[in-house]
Formats: C-alpha cells, sequence, structure tokens
C-alpha cells in the first residue's frame, strides 16, 4: 500500500478535478474495491468512478506524477485477480462509463463504453434484431471493459468466436495520458499497425479502455437444444468430432463430466443418470428449416456412436429445463466443500480425453476431489478443485495440484488460461507455457507503453519490469 | 440464534462472484459495491477479523439495504445473506447506545412531513414496548413538528381498531372460525385492508376472531432489537394459543410470524409453542387457495391488473402462485404480467422514510415496469408495498394506475375506496 501522507494527497488531488461524490476512501468503500472474484483482497488507497476518457488521462498523469499505481476495475468478476490494486493506489472503477452511445443497424456494428454490462448490450441489440455473440456466463453482472481486457469468452466461441472476433475499434487512454483512436467502423482496416489486438487480453496493463466498436450479427431466427449422455468420456469426445466432420457446426458443445453429473443430481435431482462418464448439451442455431435438418443430423450421429440417452427439447421451456443442469453446476459444487478453485486450460480438442485422464490422475494423486465441465468445443476445459481454503495444508496440495495440471495441458499442446487471463493467480506459472524470449518480448511491450510501470503493475508478470 | 461469528463460515461460501450486485436494487440504482451483498459481507467480515471497526460507516452500510432477500435468492453457492446482515445488526445494536430505529425513522420523519402517516405507524409499533415512556422521557416528541405532536397524541390514546370489530357484507354458510393478524398497517395506515379481509374471510364462510395482538416484532428484528421482537413473539404465541389457524394479510408480518420458530429456536420453554404457532400460520391467499373458497362475483367492469409480488411473500414465504390463481378467478380480471414482479419496489419496511432519495429511485423502477404493462390496477398482498407503490406512480407521470390490496380486489372493494 501506498504511503498513507501520499494517499491522503492522492484524494485531495483527485477532488480537485472530479467531483467528491465519486471520489471514495472510507475504509468500508475501500474494502469494497478489494477484491474480485478470485477473494483474493487488497486494498486501494483511493476508489474514483471515472465518467470520461478525459478523466481517465488526467488521472493517469497524476499517478505519474505521484507514481502511484492506478487499477482498472470493471464489476470485478475477473477469476484471476486482474482488478485487484494488490500494491494499493487507485482503483479506477468504469461502472459510471455506461452508455451506448450508437446501435448502427445499417453497419451492424455498436459503439459504447466499457462500463455496460454485457448482457444490457446483447438485449439493446437484440431489440434491433442483432446479436452480440460472446457470452461468458458471468454477462449479467461483468462489463464490455473487463470482457475486452480478458478477452472473454463463453459457450458459444466455438462457433462464434470470443470477444477478440468482434471488435473492430478502441478508444484507449496511455498510461502517459495520451488518448489514441484505434481501427473503427470498417470490417477491413489496415492502416497502420493492427494495435486493437494488442489491448485486447492485455488485463488493463498496456492501456485503458474508454470506447469499444463491437461488430454484431444478425440475430439467428432459430434455435435447438439437446442434452446426450455416453457412458466413456472418449465416446463423447468421438461425437463432438464426427459432428464437426459431418458438416454441423453447433452453436454451442457443452461437456458435464461423471462427478459434475453426480453433484447437479445430489443437489437439483433432476433425475440425471449418475453412472455415465459424460454428458454433452448440444446447441445448434439459424434458419428454422437449417436448425431441424442439423438437429436430426446430430441426433442421429449421437445415436450412430452409441449415446446413452438423445434428449431433443421440442420448444424453449424444454431447452431451459436440459441448460438447468449444465447451469447448476457452479451452484452445486459450491455446496460439496468451502472453497472451489476454478481452472480455465484450452487444450486441442482431440486431446479432451487425455487431458481428462490425466486430471483423474492429478486428483488421485494429491488426494483433492475435482470436478471437470468446460467447453467440449473448443477444449477448453474448467477443472474444479473442491477444497478448503483455511487448511493451509490442503491448499499446499492444491497448489501442487494446479501445477501438475498446467504442465500436462501443456504437455498435450494446450495452455494455462482459455479466457481468466493470468493476472495474479496463474502468474508464478506463466514459465510453464512461454519461453523466456517470449515473455522478455512481452515484457518489453509493456515497458515500451508504461516506462514507469504505473498501470496494472504486478500482473502477468512480477512486479519489476 | 447464531452469532456473527458462529454464521463467518457460512459468509466465507460467499465466493466473491457478483452475481448478486445485479439482482440487487440498491446496486442497480447505484453501482455502488457498498450496497450489494458482496460488499456488505466484506465489510463485515473485516469488522470480524479486527480490521474495521463498527462506525458510522459501517452503519450506514448495514443499513443501506432493503433486506429484500433478493441477493439471497440469487446467490449460487447458498450464502445466507439476510441472516449475516441481521445478526450483523443485532449485534451493532448491542455496542450502541442510542436506538438505531429512534434516530433514522424519527430523524426521517422530522425530514419528510410527507411520510407522517407512515411515520405514525412506525410510532405506533412501539407504543406497547415501552419506546412511549423513552420517548416522553427523552425529550423526544418536543422535537416533532406539531402535526406529529397532534399524531402522536391520537396514536396513544386511540382504542385498538382490530378489537372485537365484526365484519360487515354478506356471509356464506358457517365453515368454521379463524383468527385475524391485526398488522400495524391494516390498523392505522390503511383500515381498510383488514375490512376487506375479514369481509373475503366471512364471505368464505369463516369468522373471523381478532385478538388483540401486539406487533409481529419484524421492525425490531431488523434494527437489531431481537429482545422486545421475542418478548413480541411470546406474546402473540400466549394470545393466539386457542386458534388453529391464523390468517394475515400482511406479507411482513405473516414472514415474520413463521419465523418464530427459529427466532425462538433457543428458548427452552417456547421452543416447541413457536413451532405450533408457526405452522398455523396463513397468508390470506394461501388460506383461500388451501381451503377452498366461493366464486367470486364479477367485476361491474372489466379490468386489467398487474401483480406486484412482496419480498416478504414471495421470497419470504414462497408464495407466489396463489395469489395470482385467485385473481384469474375473478370474472373480468385480465391479468397482465409485469416484467420482474419480484423486484422490490423500494418500501422495505421504513426504508421509505430512513432513506427517501434511494427508496424513491428503486420505487421509479418498479413503477415503469407497472406502467408498461399498460393495466389499470396494480394488486400487491401488502401495506408497506402499497404504501410504496402509491408513492412511487404518484410520481410518475402520465399514469391513472391505482393501487389495492388482494382482498380488496377479491372482496368486491377496490372501487369502493379509490
Ligand atoms: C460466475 C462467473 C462466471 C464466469 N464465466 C466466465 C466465462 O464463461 N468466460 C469468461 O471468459 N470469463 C468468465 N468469468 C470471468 C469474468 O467474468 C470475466 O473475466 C470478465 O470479463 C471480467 O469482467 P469485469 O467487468 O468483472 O472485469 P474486472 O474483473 O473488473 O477486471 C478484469 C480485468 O480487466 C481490466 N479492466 C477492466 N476494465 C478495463 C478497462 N476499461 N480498460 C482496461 N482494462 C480494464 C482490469 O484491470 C482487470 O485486469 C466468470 C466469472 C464469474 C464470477
Ligand atoms: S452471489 Fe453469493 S457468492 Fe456471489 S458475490 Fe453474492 S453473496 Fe457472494
Ligand atoms: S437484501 Fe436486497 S437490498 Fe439488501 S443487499 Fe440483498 S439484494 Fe441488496
Amino acid at each position: 500500500m501506498t504511503n498513507r501522507t501520499v494517499a491522503g494527497a492522492l484524494s485531495g488531488e483527485l477532488k480537485q478535478f472530479i467531483e467528491p461524490a465519486r471520489v471514495l476512501d472510507s475504509p468500508e468503500a475501500r474494502i469494497a474495491y478489494s477484491y474480485d472474484a478470485t477473494t483474493r483482497q487488497s486494498l486501494p488507497d483511493v476508489v474514483v468512478k471515472v465518467k470520461s476518457a478525459a478523466e481517465v488521462a488526467e488521472i493517469l498523469k497524476l499517478a505519474g506524477r505521484l507514481q502511484v499505481p492506478v487499477v482498472p476495475r470493471g464489476a470485478g468478476t475477473g477469476l484471476s485477480g486482474g482488478s485487484i490494486p494488490f500494491a494499493g493506489g487507485i482503483a479506477m472503477v468504469f461502472t459510471e462509463m455506461r452508455s451506448i452511445k450508437e446501435i448502427d443497424q445499417e453497419n451492424m456494428v455498436a459503439v459504447c463504453e466499457p462500463g455496460v454490462v454485457t448482457g444490457n448490450l446483447q438485449k439493446e441489440v437484440e431489440r434491433q434484431g442483432l446479436f452480440y455473440p460472446p457470452d461468458p456466463s458471468s454477462l449479467n453482472y461483468c462489463t464490455i471493459g473487463g470482457n475486452l481486457a480478458e478477452n472473454a469468452g463463453g459457450p458459444r466461441g466455438m462457433k462464434y468466436g470470443v470477444t477478440k472476433d468482434y471488435v473492430l475499434g478502441l478508444e484507449v487512454v496511455l498510461p502517459n495520458g495520451d488518448i489514441v483512436h484505434l481501427g473503427g467502423k470498417q470490417i477491413k482496416n489496415v492502416t497502420g499497425y493492427n494495435f486493437v489486438q494488442f489491448f485486447i487480453g492485455s488485463e488493463g496493463t498496456l492501456g485503458v479502455i474508454t470506447e469499444a466498436t463491437l461488430k454484431l450479427l444478425p440475430a439467428p431466427p432459430a434455435r435447438k437444444t439437446m442434452a446426450v449422455t455416453f457412458k466413456s468420456i472418449d465416446r463423447a469426445a468421438e461425437t463432438v468430432n464426427a459432428i464437426l466432420y459431418s458438416g454441423v457446426l453447433p452453436a454451442i458443445l457443452e461437456l458435464m463430466d461423471q462427478k459434475s453429473i453426480n453433484y447437479v443430481e445430489d443437489y437439483l435431482h433432476l433425475g440425471l443418470p449418475r453412472h455415465v462418464e459424460a454428458m454433452l448439451i448440444i446447441e445448434v442455431d439459424g434458419m428454422p428449416e437449417a436448425v431441424e435438418a442439423e438437429t436430426s443430423k446430430v441426433a442421429m450421429l449421437c445415436k450412430k456412436m452409441r449415446a446413452e440417452d438423445i434428449n431433443v427439447a421440442k420448444d424453449n421451456p424444454e431447452a431451459e429445463q436440459l441448460w438447468k443442469a449444465r447451469r447448476a453446476v457452479s451452484p452445486a459444487i459450491s455446496r460439496v466443500r468451502p472453497t472451489k478453485i476454478g481452472e480455465d486450460i484450452c487444450v486441442p480438442r482431440s486431446s479432451i480425453p487425455a487431458m481428462v485422464r490425466e486430471i483423474r490422475r492429478v486428483e488421485e494423486q494429491f488426494d483433492l476431489p475435482i470436478v471437470i465441465f468446460g467447453h467440449a468445443g473448443d477444449g477448453n476445459l474448467h477443472p474444479n478443485i473442491l477444497t478448503d481454503k483455511r487448511d493451509a495444508q490442503e491448499m499446499e496440495r492444491v497448489e501442487a495440484a494446479i501445477e501438475a495440471i498446467f504442465e500436462a495441458a501443456v504437455k498435450l499442446g494446450g495452455t494455462l488460461s482459455g479466457e481468466h487471463g493470468i493476472g495474479l493467480s496463474k502468474k508464478p506459472f506463466l514459465p510453464i507455457d512461454l519461453s523466456p524470449q517470449t515473455i522478455d518480448f512481452m515484457r518489453a511491450m509493456k515497458k515500451a507503453v508504461d516506462p514507469a510501470n504505473i498501470l496494472n503493475p504486478g500482473k502477468i508478470f512480477g512486479s519489476e519490469l | 440464534m447464531e452469532s456473527l461469528k458462529e454464521l463467518q463460515p457460512a459468509l466465507w461460501r460467499c465466493n466473491k462472484c457478483g452475481a448478486c450486485t445485479s439482482v440487487c436494487p440498491l446496486y442497480r440504482q447505484t453501482r455502488d459495491e457498498l450496497m450489494s451483498a458482496r460488499g456488505k459481507l466484506s465489510v463485515i467480515d473485516a469488522l470480524l477479523e479486527g480490521h474495521l471497526k463498527p462506525g458510522k460507516g459501517y452503519e450506514e452500510c448495514l443499513y443501506n439495504c432493503l433486506l429484500c432477500q433478493a441477493c439471497a435468492a440469487g446467490c449460487a453457492s447458498g450464502v445466507p445473506t439476510t441472516e449475516i446482515f441481521l445478526a450483523a445488526r443485532r449485534e451493532l445494536a448491542k455496542i450502541k447506545k442510542q436506538s438505531i430505529f429512534l434516530n433514522s425513522v424519527l430523524l426521517g420523519v422530522l425530514a419528510r412531513p410527507e411520510l407522517l402517516k407512515l411515520g405514525v405507524s412506525a410510532l405506533r409499533l412501539y407504543r406497547d414496548t415501552g419506546l412511549h415512556r423513552l420517548c416522553k422521557s427523552t425529550g423526544l416528541f418536543k422535537l416533532l413538528p406539531s402535526s406529529l405532536q397532534r399524531a402522536q397524541q391520537l396514536l396513544f390514546h386511540e382504542p385498538h381498531p382490530g378489537t372485537g370489530t365484526k365484519h360487515a357484507g354478506k356471509t356464506g354458510d358457517f365453515r368454521g372460525k379463524v383468527a385475524y393478524f391485526t398488522g400495524c398497517a391494516a390498523m392505522g395506515l390503511m383500515p381498510q385492508v383488514g375490512k376487506a379481509t375479514r369481509r373475503l374471510l366471512a364471505y368464505n364462510g369463516w369468522e373471523a376472531v381478532t385478538p388483540r395482538n401486539l406487533c409481529c416484532g419484524l421492525p425490531h428484528r431488523i434494527y437489531g432489537d431481537v429482545a422486545t421482537a421475542c418478548t413480541l413473539a411470546k406474546k402473540n404465541i400466549d394470545l393466539f394459543k386457542d386458534f388453529d389457524i391464523i390468517v394475515t394479510d400482511c406479507a411482513t408480518c405473516g414472514a415474520a410470524l413463521k419465523e418464530y420458530k427459529n427466532l425462538l429456536a433457543g428458548d427452552e420453554v417456547y421452543k416447541e409453542r413457536a413451532n405450533t404457532f408457526s405452522a398455523k400460520v396463513r397468508d390470506i391467499s394461501e388460506f383461500l387457495t388451501e381451503q377452498g373458497y366461493r366464486p367470486f362475483s364479477p367485476l361491474e367492469n372489466r379490468v386489467s391488473v398487474t401483480y406486484h409480488d412482496p419480498c416478504h411473500l414471495a421470497r419470504g414465504q414462497g408464495i407466489r402462485k396463489q395469489p395470482r390463481q385467485l385473481l384469474n378467478a375473478i370474472p373480468g380480471v385480465k391479468l397482465i404480467e409485469m416484467a420482474n414482479p419480484e423486484n422490490c419496489c423500494g418500501g422495505g419496511g421504513f426504508f421509505q422514510i430512513t432513506h427517501p432519495r434511494l427508496s424513491a429511485k428503486v420505487g421509479s423502477e418498479k413503477a415503469k415496469d407497472i406502467i408498461n404493462t399498460g393495466a389499470a390496477m396494480v394488486i400487491t398482498a401488502c401495506p408497506v408495498c402499497i404504501n410504496q407503490l402509491k408513492l412511487s406512480l404518484s410520481q410518475e407521470a402520465g399514469n391513472n394506475i391505482k393501487t389495492f390490496h388482494l382482498s380488496e380486489i377479491l372482496a368486491g372493494l377496490a372501487s369502493e375506496f379509490n
């Protein structure tokens, strides 16, 4: 934490150009902006709710002068600690920059501020028959700014891609306070470097995003959902490949392993089969005729692959019923033990069965229950370790188990994180995945835009640059 | 009842996912973490861990809450937020010398004379609980504007209107006797509601007896005064011991009465009696749908209505279908659902008085959802909601929507009183 005299001076200076009501430094407010969904905590010295790029620029200049860190924060739902002000300083909160400035129907783009809640943007564009596909499960409360900074994805990622695939333009405030504009409404744009992507997934360490121009799609008029169970997880994985090979590209292909199925069954008593090793939730979308044809094709394929049970939802309420099981995984497993630690590895699709076996091995070796679910279509798995964070000894085993899982994932051609980012949580494991040269190159980029290391220092890499 | 410390492991189940921010009516209006359950829980945790002192900021944080239970219902990890908030208030009250209730409610009324009526009913609550003497002795009433002084005089001299009241209107074939629990609101703020409920019971063949009950104790609980809440509970339990069924038309009272079993779970003498008592309590809609009802007479003119779920009925008692079933049973009524019927109206007990600006913001969100249905009436089942909905609707331009209690429209009294 910054020394208290500096902290006091900081609030005073901020209040010179920002309404005092938006500069919070009470002990309670500092506590309430000290965490994200990793449950780690570290107090900011002061919380500022910004309203414009100009304010952001002034704050960054001030922070540069006083040498205090600035940590951007959307809704604080991050799962890698990105918005935690772990070196104190200014928590720069975007929840007041929440206007959707434009929905351009003709060009199918939306322009919005970073504090817009993802689900609200989706609802607004849907009202105009348009579609913003990225769908992190937290969409009802996370923000577009956080999504851009983490390159958030979701179940629809396999057909529709992730946040990065929808960004056409950005307004960014650089750590020195300069405001730059990158990209725009054009679908094609090669004027200058493609620096839009430079900031996507940068976890608030390279620049502060103050406006985004996002690509929209026409809303698919129909969708159909089915749930299919398999005796073996290999069978489920083979079926996923068979479906894709057949020419059908489902919007969603979600996987639940036997443990998730059983915990959900304990929790909700939906009548799920406890003996199966895997359940797939498959959703196809598009024109109604195509959806019908593709549904039959997928169902036929599943039958051919000797699925245990194939359940096609006849209507929306039935589809909701099928989704219930998948949505209940998190609540169900958080009731099993006091703490759940969710990882986010991503492996090539063909390696899913091998990865699941590796996780089972880790589970046995470290004697910790691990539940697996995730996005079978793109190989993004969420192994969740069920533990108790107050048990220091067990937590040591958890750390070791996490490392073992990461190592296995990388060996199978995968990566540490598919969508949650590195932040604080995964920073010690970065060298498992990236070569020293790659890390050096990334550090050099960070140093080039933020030589004083003001912006979200200590995330992704160590505190020193 | 568990202490805050005992509840800490349950608090730790909060994984800070943030889901509760999207369902919290106060967070939605303010986007202030401290208003959300996640923020409050971390502040409470900091206090328990000794990182924070229970000062003004802490008190404010605890009381910036409607206790609407939306966070508890929306929490995937099953964190008992409401229980934790109540325990925190209880323990704060213990270390504070002045009554938080007195301070916030009285000062709130002083600041907003238009809320006088609700304020009076708030004060009425304390009539039988020693507050009267306390107010007199501290001279607090001297500070009140003369209108309120007059009101408090009335309040303390008026006979209990519930006593021995005989219903009016048609009576059905006698089916039995039930006790009617007279809520404070039905007593002072809107006696017409109580009248409607009793008439409705009579119409269905039930003789409603109205013992001179005391306050349900919920206001005391939410202001951290559990001792008084227990005293009131015990007195009410004794008072109603000879009845098999206790009917209420106030969602808040109903929820509180059904809670007696938990409130007194640690009391060796009253534990069993409280269990028995709580099991007898029925909301009027619950009672009628359980026991069956005579056909309602058709309305003179067709009317479109929308239904607002009181927090204490929907989340508090799990009663959602019953009021809708009854509304749909009135010939001539068309029920149109509003968006998010379970969103809190912002009334929240005395929140209307203590936090007028926030309450009005939440109320406005609700009023807009009501207006968007195009319905001519909004029906609900809690006097506090009625008061708040009326106020909120009156503040939105371009509507003439009437607010009624379910009992009023069921008893055919909806037009009579507006
Ligand atoms: C229950 C739950 C489910 C989740 N499901 C998914 C999922 O399916 N897919 C997925 O990808 N993620 C998921 N997440 C993780 C999280 O919701 C996402 O990472 C989300 O993008 C974070 O958004 P936020 O607004 O909460 O950002 P925060 O957590 O506040 O911040 C995240 C990062 O973004 C930076 N940042 C925020 N705003 C800006 C800005 N304007 N400019 C620059 N940097 C900024 C912060 O500094 C931080 O590094 C889930 C989280 C939870 C709790
Ligand atoms: S929804 Fe529950 S677990 Fe999530 S932040 Fe709120 S209280 Fe905590
Ligand atoms: S009880 Fe209601 S007002 Fe209070 S924190 Fe929970 S959701 Fe918000």
